[in-house]
């Protein structure tokens, strides 16, 4: 018996896809269950309806793997969650096709180490101000949201999305900078 | 720690600033695991929510419980206090017709009620001598020798040196028909019979702790009840009978004779005759002064 806990997501569904490994698959479900199970309440918010979406999602996962090519297990699996959802709140009205997922961001460059450096800065500044200072207290001053929100004032959806669109905004912009260099 | 951990962490609150920090700083170029965490969030803020709710639930459910309780027992009591109302007059009733039955019997010679009510009387005259003496009256009618036991227990303490019979029924006043409805003589009397009770209880070596604190609950709250109707507070007394009544230290005969008397207080004379009719049978010292005021109640009536 293979022991999986070690393989990556995709090493996963390859032994599922190509081997039809039932351990692989218990594995999956080990690491994933309880994030998707998360995703299903929050759209559906209810505990049982999401306990069953989560069920059926899963029980149908490894027809899903063999179907479809999946480079990125995670954002795959994400957008699969979302979709099971969405079936369930508009049903079967409009579904997400399952090419359309990208993967998800890569960490930016000295903003994660949370280091002020030269070609973060401009960006940086070039903000609006919400952003920005709740760019600063999270990444810079490492403050939890929660604590971000004691500091500005902000209710918690709100850093949550300045943070999003600050974090999308320097990106474009170090991604601008650079193919100027 | 797997994400799992760290999510079940993050939402219960037990992680240090900084693992909070890492998740949420993952989280935000993650959607999944940002969606996934926002989930458990919401759905840990609504069962902590529900579960509030079902305390809510419960107390409320435990609270209509009591009172439901509550209601039937009061249901209870009042059905009780009819039943007894009721087995009252049907007891009166059957005494009035052995009354009727001792008049006829008179009639052929036999003992008159009327002539146990002149006895009573003469008696009563002779209750407040100073020796105590007259409470165990030579007589010679078979009704006062029922009194002879505690008479002479009452004798028997008066009579020690540490207690003064004189002293324990100063309050005592001679009883007549014309003051009936002023009870306080009965009322004094009972009151000091349970001081008596009391004194002969706690000075008893034999007496099981258990037993006396029974006898002396009992004696409270008789000499409580008795002072309460003295004074005219009937409310409190009522309230205290029907407590006495729920006690373990209840005697039947107590409770009938103090409903009796806070009847006579209420100008309930036809109530209170009944039950001194009832309380009159009883073989004690109670029986007797419940015949002797019932008689007089009678002569009122």
């Amino acid at each position: 018996m293979t022991n999986y806990k070690r393989h990556s997501d995709e090493e996963l569904v390859s032994a599922v896809a190509v081997d039809t490994s039932e351990e692989a698959y218990a594995e999956i479900y080990e690491r994933y269950y309880y994030m998707v199970i998360g995703v299903c309440y929050k759209y559906l918010g209810d505990k049982g309806k999401a306990e069953d979406t989560t069920a059926e999602l899963f029980e149908r996962l490894p027809e899903l793997i063999r179907k479809q090519s999946v480079q990125y297990f995670r954002a795959w699996l994400y957008t699969c969650a979302r979709n099971a959802c969405l079936m369930q709140l508009r049903k079967k009205k409009k579904e997400i096709p399952y090419d359309d997922f990208t993967p998800f961001d890569q960490p930016i460059q000295f903003l994660e180490e949370g280091e002020k450096e030269l070609p973060l800065i401009p960006c940086l500044e070039a903000l609006p101000l919400e952003q920005k200072q709740c760019i600063e207290s999270f990444y810079f001053e490492k403050l939890t949201y929660v604590e971000v929100v004691e500091q500005t004032g902000f209710v918690l959806k709100q850093v949550k999305s300045y943070l999003q669109n600050g974090r999308r905004q320097l990106k474009k912009c170090l991604e601008r900078s650079q193919s100027d260099e | 720690m797997n994400e799992k951990d760290l999510i079940k962490k993050y939402t219960e609150g037990s992680l240090s600033k900084k693992e909070r920090h890492d998740l949420e700083k993952s989280a935000l170029r993650d959607p999944f695991l940002m969606d996934a965490l926002e989930g458990h969030e919401a759905m840990h803020a609504e069962i902590g929510g529900s579960n509030i709710g079902k305390y809510i639930l419960a107390f409320m459910g435990v609270f209509g419980v009591v009172v439901g309780i509550g209601i039937m027992w009061w249901a209870v009591e009042f059905k009780e206090m009819n039943k007894q109302s009721y087995e009252t007059n049907a007891e009166s009733i059957s005494l009035y017709s052995e009354e009727q039955r001792e008049e006829v019997e008179h009639l052929e010679g036999t003992v008159l009620l009327s002539e146990e009510a002149e006895i009573i009387n003469e008696m009563d005259v002779d209750v407040p001598s100073q020796e105590g003496e007259s409470l165990n009256p030579a007589v010679g009618n078979d009704l006062v020798e029922d009194t002879l036991p505690v008479s002479n227990e009452v004798l028997e303490i008066a009579n020690s040196s540490e207690t003064s019979l004189t002293e324990v029924l100063r309050d005592e006043q001679p009883l007549t028909t014309t003051n009936v409805l002023n009870l306080n003589p009965y009322l004094s009397q009972t009151i000091n019979e349970q001081k008596l009770e009391k004194i002969k209880a706690e000075r008893d070596e034999d007496l099981s702790k258990k037993e006396l604190k029974r006898i002396l609950s009992h004696c409270d709250q008789v000499i409580q009840i008795c002072e309460w109707i003295k004074q005219g507070k009937t409310t409190e007394a009522d309230k205290a009978i029907w407590m006495y009544k729920k006690s373990s230290a209840v005697q039947q005969p107590y409770f009938i004779w103090m409903m009796a008397l806070k009847e006579l207080k209420m100008s309930k004379n036809d109530s209170a005759y009944n039950r001194l009719t009832l309380l009159s049978k009883e073989q004690s010292s109670l029986g007797l002064q419940a015949r002797k005021l019932g008689l007089e109640v009678k002569a009122i009536k």
